[in-house]
């Protein structure tokens, strides 16, 4: 038997049913990975698909993927394929005082030396509930050239809510070529919703 | 590792300004793109934004004036 999932339809903030969201994630699997890029706030970004021009005509930089991965506060770890290394970041990764088998990769390297090949296939894309991280949603990705993403919630955020007066994000964000976008975490709340707001939902 | 109290501030004028889940995504890139042209904030030796230079940068971006 088949099974359909359409990437148009909207899906309101739902808790747990990673069956659902992996059905979704699965639009990924066979897109091309493109680049990274730093952005603000010591995030990092992905891209994959197609190159397609940015609407700002204040940004500098052109061009974005069709998908955007957004990593924002999460743990992750990238394990690269056809150039070996291991890329962490976290406080597991990071444990005070141990760093003396870590050498400092800044950010921005990844755009100019990206551990994953361009044009490396995305073949698994998996949602995991990370209970050993508090039941946050973890995600991870296969490329073809045996490249690894890894992202977990960062476990920081269950010990304390900081900054009560400002939103909680999420934990990481696809942003999608169907004017729709999945928005996952805090916690294992996650959407898939409009991210145009000249959309009509379907 | 992004840092949360960072992305939350950006998050939080975002959503003052109404702008969609798109242009956030863009803002937050001219947000850095601004840092790397020299053009930085003063909440702290990183020369990330303030709130108020956060609320500024959103103007500029959206072509608001003042």
């Amino acid at each position: 038997m088949a099974g359909v999932v359409n990437p148009s339809d909207i899906r309101e903030e739902t808790t747990g049913d990673l069956t659902g969201l992996g059905a979704l994630l699965q639009q990924i699997v066979g897109q091309p990975f493109l680049f990274f890029r730093e952005t603000y706030g010591d995030e990092l970004t992905i891209h994959f698909g197609a190159l397609k021009e940015v609407m700002s005509p204040k940004l500098r930089k052109r061009q974005r993927g069709s998908y955007v991965l957004t990593l924002r506060g999460s743990v992750w770890k990238i394990e690269g394929g056809a150039t070996p290394g291991l890329y962490l970041t976290g406080p597991v990764a990071f444990p005070p005082g141990s760093t003396s088998e870590l050498k400092p990769f800044p950010l921005a390297a990844f755009e100019q030396q990206p551990p994953i090949e361009p044009g490396a296939i995305v073949i698994t894309a998996k949602p995991f509930l990370d209970t050993e991280y508090g039941g946050g949603i973890g995600v991870y990705f296969v490329f073809s050239d045996r490249s690894l993403i890894v992202i977990r919630p960062n476990p920081a955020d269950l010990i304390l809510e900081a900054d009560p007066d400002l939103p909680r994000i999420a934990d990481w964000e696809l942003f999608t070529p169907h004017s729709r976008y999945l928005r996952v975490g805090p916690g294992s709340v996650w959407s898939y919703t409009a991210s145009k707001r000249d959309v009509p939902s379907a | 590792m992004g840092r949360k109290r960072d992305l939350k501030q950006v998050d939080a004028v975002c959503r003052e300004f109404g702008m969609d889940a798109d242009t956030e995504l863009e803002f937050r890139d001219y947000l850095h793109e601004c840092k790397e042209s020299g053009d930085r904030g003063t909440a702290n030796d990183r020369g990330d934004f303030t709130m108020g230079e956060l609320r500024q940068k959103a103007r500029e971006f959206l072509g608001i004036e003042e």
